[in-house]
C-alpha cells in the first residue's frame, strides 16, 4: 500500500467492520441506468437497465471471471465498479473503503490502485503519443518514481511485460495487436495497481498472441500478488485463468461460483446452453448443442419475471412473472433460477 | 511497510529476470533448453533459430511526420499549390529587396506644373468699380500620370506615379502576413473555447455553442462595414487601422473552428484512449493538451490552410470597398479598388496593366491556399485510399 | 540548435528500424512501374476467351489455386500478402481455412473474387480455376475485369465478417433482396422478386420474413443481419460461399445458431463453402478439409482429421495447445514465442523456425518444400521432408 492510498483513508470515515478484511472489492447492490429516452421537460422517461443488483465479493489475490454475451452488462459493470461511470445505485469497498460517493480527486488519488485494460488495443492508446510518454504520464503524475529515474523504470517495466527497450520513442501505431495490448499491460502494471479489471484483454488479438497475454498476465498476478476481475465471452479464456466465475444475462448475475463447479455443475440453463455453444477444436467430437432460440432481449425493455424466460427450454409459469432470486445453491454456488426452489417443483409436480 | 519508490523499481528489475525464463518472449534464445518432450520424436538434434532475424521486426517504419509528407507529395496538385505559395512568398517578401522603387515613392512619369489661379477683386475707386486680376502663380509640382507596362516600370504607374510592380509586392507582404496572423489568432481562440466546450460538455457546452451560433447567424460583411466607418469617425490612424481590422477578423473567424474542435473532442472524448487516462487518474489539464488537442491539430492545420484563403478574399474585399488597408499604404485589395469612383472608369477601361495583376495574385493566393489545404487533408487521413 | 535536432530527429529518424529516404524512393518508383503494368493488363478489353480459359486437374473439384500470389506494393515494400498458394475446394464440402491475422487468408478469398483493393494489391501470378455452371473451367487470375462479373455474385458470394457495415443503411432489408433477385436473374418482376426474397429468408431460419422484409438493417441485431447477408448470399443459387469470419462478431449463443445455419445451406445448395476464420473450435466444427496458412503461404493441409488429431507442423501443434479448451485443465498455456512476422521483405527460410522450438539442423536451408505425407494431408517442414 502507498501513501496515496493511506491518505485517502485517513480522509474518510471508517465504514463498518464487516468490509475489508480478505476481501480487497465488495460490490453490494450494483445498478447501473443509463436514460435513453427524455420527455419534453427533461425527465427520464426509459432508462436502459445496463448493471441491475450485481453482488459479489473478491478475495485478494484472486481472480474473478465475469462471462456473459455482448449487452450482457459486464463491460458497463466494470467501468461502473471502477466509478469511471456514475454509480447509479448500490455500494462498491475497496480495501473496505466504501467509494461509492468519493469525489472526483480523491478517486484520482486512488486511481493507482485500481487500473483497467480495454479490449480494443487499437483505440485504447492515444495515436500521438509515445510508448514511453504513454507508459510513464501516469507514473508521473502520481510520484510513483522520481522524475529523473523515469526512464529507467518505464523501461524495467516494459521488459517486465515482454516489450524491447528500444520501443520506448515509438508510436503505437508501429505495433501488432499483441504489443500494443502488452503496452496497455504494462501501462496499467506500472502504477502498482493492487486490482485490475481487464475488459475483454485477449478477444482482439490472435490465438498464439492471446496464449501468451494470459500466461503474462498470470505471471504478474503471481508476483504482485494482484487481484484481477476477468471480463471475457470466452469461456474457454475464462475457465483457464479465473478462480471464480460469474455468469451474467442482461444486466443481472445468473449463476456466481467457485470455477470447477460452474464449469462441471452448471445449474443455470443460460450457462448450459453457453457451455455447450462453445466449439471444441476436435472433429470428433460434434457434441449435442442445445441451441439457443432468438437473440438477447434489448436491455432498455428487459422480460417480466426471468429475464432468460424467453429463451429457455426449461421456462415455467412462475418465470414469466417472478424474478428468481439469487440463492446459494451449493457452497458460494449462487444462482437464480426457478428451477431449483424446491417448492416450485413440487408445484409443477402436482400439476403434472 | 518500506519506501514504495524503491520496491517498484526493485520488483520490476527482479521480474523482468522472471519473465524471461518463463515466456521467453524477449529472448527467445532461453527457449533452446525449454524443448517440449514431443520433440523427442525427431532423432536429430534440436537447433534454436531463435532471436537471429526477428522476422516481426524486419519492416522498417517510417516515421508519422514523413508518411504525412510522403502522401502529401503523391498529388500533383498540392504540389503545385506548394509552389505557387513558395513563389508568392518569395515575390512579396524578398521581391522588395531588388525593386528599385519604394512602396510609396513615385518615380512616374510626370510633368511640372505650376497652377495658376486667377482672382478678380472689383474695388470702388472714387465712384468707379475697378477691376484688378491678380494671378497666383503656386510653385512648380509634378503631376504624374498612368503609364502602360515600360522596361522600367515592368507593369507601368499609377495616377501617383508609383510603380504598381512594387506596390504588388507590399500589397502581398499585407494580404499575406494579415491573413496569417488573423488565422492563427482564430485557430487559437477557437480551439481553445471548442476544447472547453467539448470537454466539460453540458451546460458550458450550451452557453458556448450558442454563442457561436449567434456569431454564425450575423451578417459578418454588413458588420465589417460598420465597424471600418466607426474607425474611421472615431479617427484611428491610417497605420492602426490595419491592426483593428485583424481584430475585426478574428473575432467574426473563430467561431467555426471553435465548432469544428468541439465536434472532434466530442467524438474523442468517447474513445477509449481517453478512458484509460481517466482510469490512470490523469489531470483534467492533461488529458486535454496531452490527449486531445494533438488529434485535433491535423484538422487544424487543414482548417488554417483553408481558412487563409477566405481571410485574404475577405481582406481583399474590405480593401476594394475602401474600409481595409488604408492609403497609401498597398494592398491587392486597394490596388483593385482603384477602379471604382470617379476616376475608376479610365483605369478599369485604359489601364488594366493597374488592376488586372493585382486580381491575379488574389486568385493565386487563395487557389494555393486550397490546393495545399486539401492535399494535407488527405495526407494526414490514414483512411484516404489513393 | 537543439530545437532543429528535435526536428531533425523526428523527420529523419534514423536507426535501423526506420527506412531510409533513399530506401523511400526506391521504393516508390518500383511500386508505381509495378502498378501501372498490372494495371494495364487487368483492364484490357476484347481478351479472347482462350485466355482465360483452362482446365481442372481434378473433375471433382470446384476450385484449384495453384501458386497464387497477391502482393501490395506498399510505402514501406513489396508485402506477400499471399505467396505461392496451392490447394483445391472439392464439390459438396467446406474447406476451412485458418490462420492468425495477417496470414494471407481473407486476401486469397478476395484474390477468388478479385476484389483485392488496387491499385496497391495485385494478383501477380498464379491461377484461380474455378469451374463454372457452364461446364467452362475459368481461370480466374486471368480473367480481364469486365469479365469477371460472369461469376461474382452469380456463381461465388461471399458473407463477410460484418454484418453491419456491408448493408446499406438507408434501404429496407427488402430492397436490397430484391435488388441481387432482379440484377441476377435478370428479371424485373417486382412480385416475384418478393416472393423470391422471401422465400431466401424463410429459408435463413428468419421467424417473420414479412417483418424483416420491411426492416431496415439497424433495425435488426447482429445475429439477424448475418443471416441476411446470408439470405443474400444464397439469392442467385451459387456454387460456392465464401465466409470470411461469418461468426466472429457474434456471441456463442448465436454463433452457434449461424454455424448450424451454414451447415444446413451447404446441403442445400448443392454447392461448397469455403470457411475462413481464425477459431480453430469453428473450423473443427464445420470442415471437411483444413488448410493452415501462416505468412501468407499454405503450412500445412489435410482433412480435419488428420489435421486436429495428426498435426504435423510445429505451427499447428503449436496454435492447437495455445487456445485454451473448456474440458481440458492444464496448469500453463503453451505459448507460441514471438509474433506474427509481417510479410515484408521475408528471407528465403521457414518463416516459423524463429519461433519453433523443434527445429533441426536443416532448417538453416531454403523455404522447406511441400511435402505430401498421404494423399490428402501435406506440410512444409523439414522434419517431414525424409520419411516421406
Amino acid at each position: 500500500m502507498n501513501e496515496n492510498l493511506k491518505n485517502v483513508q485517513a480522509e474518510t470515515v471508517q465504514s463498518e467492520e464487516s468490509h475489508g478484511g480478505e476481501y480487497i472489492l465488495e460490490v453490494e447492490h450494483l445498478k447501473k441506468y443509463f436514460p435513453l429516452k427524455k420527455s419534453l421537460t427533461g425527465k427520464v422517461q426509459v432508462y436502459v437497465h445496463a448493471v441491475e443488483d450485481v453482488s459479489f465479493k473478491l478475495k485478494r489475490g484472486s481472480v474473478l471471471g465475469i462471462v456473459g454475451e455482448s449487452g450482457c452488462g459486464k463491460t458497463t459493470m466494470g467501468r461502473t465498479l471502477l466509478k469511471l461511470y456514475d454509480i447509479t445505485d448500490g455500494k462498491v469497498y475497496f480495501n473496505g473503503e466504501d467509494i461509492t460517493h468519493y469525489s472526483k480527486s480523491q478517486m484520482r488519488k486512488l486511481r493507482p490502485q485500481l487500473q483497467v485494460i480495454f479490449q480494443d488495443p487499437y483505440s485504447s492508446l492515444s495515436p500521438r503519443m509515445t510508448v514511453g510518454e504513454i507508459i510513464g504520464e501516469a507514473v508521473l503524475q502520481h510520484k510513483i518514481v522520481p522524475k529523473n529515474e523515469i526512464r529507467d523504470y518505464v523501461v524495467k517495466v516494459m521488459e517486465s511485460c515482454g516489450l524491447r527497450p528500444y520501443y520506448y520513442n515509438r508510436y503505437p501505431h508501429e505495433f501488432s495487436g499483441g504489443q500494443r495490448q502488452r503496452i496497455c499491460i504494462a501501462r496499467a502494471v506500472a502504477l502498482n495497481p493492487q486490482l485490475i479489471v481487464c475488459d475483454e484483454p485477449v478477444s482482439a488479438l490472435d490465438v498464439s498472441v492471446q496464449a501468451q497475454i494470459i500466461n503474462l498476465l498470470k505471471n504478474l498476478q503471481e508476483q504482485h500478488g494482484l487481484s484481477y476481475i476477468f471480463i471475457s465471452h470466452d469461456l474457454s479464456v475464462v475457465k483457464h485463468i479465473s478462480n471464480e466465475v460469474g455468469v451474467m444475462y442482461l444486466g443481472s448475475m445468473v449463476e456466481k461460483g467457485p470455477t470447477d463447479k460452474i464449469f462441471d455443475e452448471p445449474l443455470h440453463p443460460y450457462t448450459k446452453a453457453l457451455l455447450s455453444a462453445v466449439p471444441v477444436p476436435d472433429p470428433r467430437s460434434k457434441m449435442n448443442r442445445i441451441i439457443l432460440k432468438g437473440d438477447i432481449p434489448s436491455p432498455a425493455n428487459p422480460p417480466s419475471g426471468c429475464k432468460f424466460h424467453t429463451r429457455c427450454d426449461h421456462c415455467m409459469e412462475i418465470c414469466k412473472t417472478v424474478s428468481p432470486e439469487f440463492i446459494e445453491r451449493g457452497e458460494g454456488h449462487f444462482v437464480a433460477c426457478h428451477l431449483y426452489d424446491e417448492e416450485q417443483k413440487d408445484i409443477e409436480k402436482e400439476q403434472g | 511497510m518500506e519506501d514504495p519508490k524503491k520496491t517498484a523499481g526493485e520488483i520490476f528489475e527482479a521480474e523482468a529476470e522472471n519473465i524471461e525464463a518463463v515466456t521467453p518472449v524477449n529472448e527467445p534464445k532461453a527457449e533452446a533448453e525449454a524443448i517440449s518432450a514431443e520433440s523427442g520424436t525427431a532423432e536429430e538434434e534440436i537447433v534454436s533459430f531463435a532471436g537471429e532475424g526477428d522476422l516481426e521486426d524486419n519492416v522498417k517504419v517510417i516515421s508519422p511526420i514523413r508518411l504525412v509528407m510522403k502522401r502529401f507529395f503523391r498529388s500533383k496538385l498540392s504540389v503545385a499549390g506548394l509552389v505557387m505559395l513558395i513563389v508568392l512568398f518569395l515575390f512579396a517578401f524578398l521581391g522588395p529587396l531588388f525593386s528599385p522603387y519604394g512602396e510609396t515613392q513615385a518615380t512616374g512619369d510626370f510633368k511640372w506644373v505650376q497652377s495658376v489661379v486667377e482672382h478678380k477683386i472689383t474695388v470702388e475707386e472714387d465712384g468707379e468699380f475697378v477691376t484688378y486680376t491678380f494671378y497666383e502663380v503656386s510653385d512648380a509640382y509634378k503631376v504624374y500620370s498612368k503609364t502602360p507596362p515600360s522596361s522600367k516600370h515592368w507593369l507601368g504607374t499609377d495616377q501617383y506615379g508609383y510603380d504598381v510592380f512594387t506596390r504588388l509586392m507590399y500589397g502581398g507582404r499585407v494580404s499575406l502576413l494579415l491573413g496569417f496572423i488573423v488565422v492563427f489568432a482564430e485557430m487559437l481562440l477557437g480551439t481553445m473555447i471548442g476544447a472547453f466546450s467539448g470537454y466539460f460538455g453540458k451546460w458550458v457546452d450550451q452557453v458556448i455553442m450558442r454563442i457561436v451560433d449567434i456569431f454564425n447567424c450575423l451578417p459578418s460583411l454588413p458588420i465589417l462595414m460598420l465597424a471600418s466607418s466607426m474607425l474611421e469617425t472615431w479617427g484611428v490612424p491610417a497605420e492602426s487601422k490595419i491592426y483593428a481590422l485583424m481584430g475585426i477578423l478574428t473575432i467574426f473567424g473563430w467561431s467555426g473552428t471553435a465548432r469544428l474542435v468541439r465536434g472532434q473532442i466530442l467524438s474523442l472524448r468517447e474513445q477509449e484512449f481517453m478512458l484509460a487516462a481517466e482510469a490512470t487518474g490523469i489531470s483534467t489539464a492533461r488529458k486535454v493538451f496531452k490527449h486531445l488537442i494533438p488529434n485535433v491539430l491535423p484538422l487544424l492545420i487543414v482548417q488554417a490552410t483553408l481558412g487563409l484563403g477566405s481571410v485574404i478574399l475577405y481582406e481583399s474585399t474590405l480593401s476594394y470597398l475602401g474600409l481595409g488597408v488604408p492609403f497609401p499604404y498597398a494592398a491587392w485589395g486597394t490596388m483593385i479598388g482603384a477602379t471604382s469612383g470617379a476616376a475608376g472608369r479610365d483605369i478599369l477601361e485604359n489601364y488594366p496593366n493597374l488592376w488586372v495583376p493585382a486580381g491575379i495574385c488574389i486568385i493565386l493566393a487563395v487557389l494555393a491556399f486550397n490546393f495545399v489545404g486539401d492535399g494535407l487533408r488527405d495526407a494526414f487521413d490514414p483512411k484516404a485510399k489513393r | 540548435m537543439k530545437f532543429i535536432d528535435k526536428i531533425k530527429e523526428k523527420f529523419f529518424k534514423k536507426d535501423e528500424h526506420s527506412l531510409s529516404v533513399r530506401d523511400e524512393r526506391l521504393i516508390a518508383r518500383n511500386n508505381r512501374r509495378a502498378m501501372k503494368e498490372f494495371e494495364k493488363k487487368k483492364n484490357r478489353k476484347n481478351v479472347p476467351e482462350e485466355e482465360y480459359l483452362s482446365q481442372m486437374k481434378d473433375e471433382n473439384n470446384i476450385v484449384e489455386f495453384e501458386g497464387l500470389k497477391t502482393y501490395f506494393f506498399t510505402d514501406v515494400g513489396t508485402v506477400k500478402a499471399v505467396d505461392g498458394v496451392t490447394f483445391s475446394i472439392p464439390k459438396k464440402s467446406i474447406v476451412g481455412v485458418v490462420g492468425e491475422s495477417g496470414c494471407g487468408k481473407s486476401i486469397t478469398s478476395l484474390s477468388l473474387m478479385r476484389l483485392v483493393q488496387a491499385p496497391q494489391g495485385q494478383i501477380v501470378d498464379g491461377s484461380i480455376r474455378f469451374a463454372a455452371k457452364d461446364g467452362k473451367v475459368y481461370d480466374i487470375a486471368k480473367m480481364p475485369v469486365s469479365e469477371v462479373y460472369k461469376i461474382r455474385g452469380k456463381e461465388i458470394a461471399m458473407i463477410f465478417q460484418e454484418p453491419m457495415t456491408s448493408l446499406n443503411p438507408v434501404f429496407t432489408i427488402g430492397q436490397q433482396l430484391d435488388e441481387v433477385y432482379e440484377l441476377h436473374f435478370n428479371d424485373k418482376d417486382k412480385k416475384k422478386a418478393k416472393e423470391h426474397s422471401l422465400e431466401m429468408l424463410n429459408l435463413v431460419g428468419m421467424a417473420m420474413p414479412e417483418n424483416v422484409y420491411k426492416c431496415y438493417p439497424h433495425e435488426l441485431s447482429g445475429g439477424m443481419r448475418q443471416r441476411v447477408m446470408i439470405a443474400m448470399a444464397l439469392a442467385c443459387d451459387p456454387r460456392l460461399v465464401i465466409a470470411d469470419e461469418p461468426t466472429t462478431a457474434l456471441d456463442v449463443t448465436i454463433q452457434a445458431q449461424i454455424l448450424e445455419l451454414l451447415k444446413n445451406l451447404k446441403e442445400r445448395i448443392d454447392g461448397s463453402i469455403m470457411l475462413i476464420t481464425h477459431d480453430l473450435g469453428v473450423i473443427a466444427e464445420m470442415a471437411d478439409y483444413v488448410v493452415v496458412m501462416y505468412a501468407g503461404r499454405v503450412i500445412e493441409q489435410g482433412t480435419a482429421e488428420e489435421i486436429f488429431l495428426n498435426p504435423l507442423h510445429p505451427y499447428t501443434v503449436g496454435l492447437q495447445k495455445s487456445k485454451p479448451v473448456v474440458n481440458k485443465k492444464v496448469d500453463k498455456l503453451y505459448n507460441i514465442p514471438g509474433n506474427v512476422p509481417n510479410p515484408v521483405n521475408l528471407p528465403d527460410y521457414c518463416y516459423f523456425r524463429e519461433r519453433c522450438d523443434k527445429c533441426v539442423k536443416k532448417c538453416a536451408g531454403k523455404y522447406p518444400e511441400t511435402v505430401w505425407v498421404s494423399p490428402t494431408h501435406c506440410v512444409a517442414c523439414y522434419r517431414y521432408a525424409e520419411r516421406h
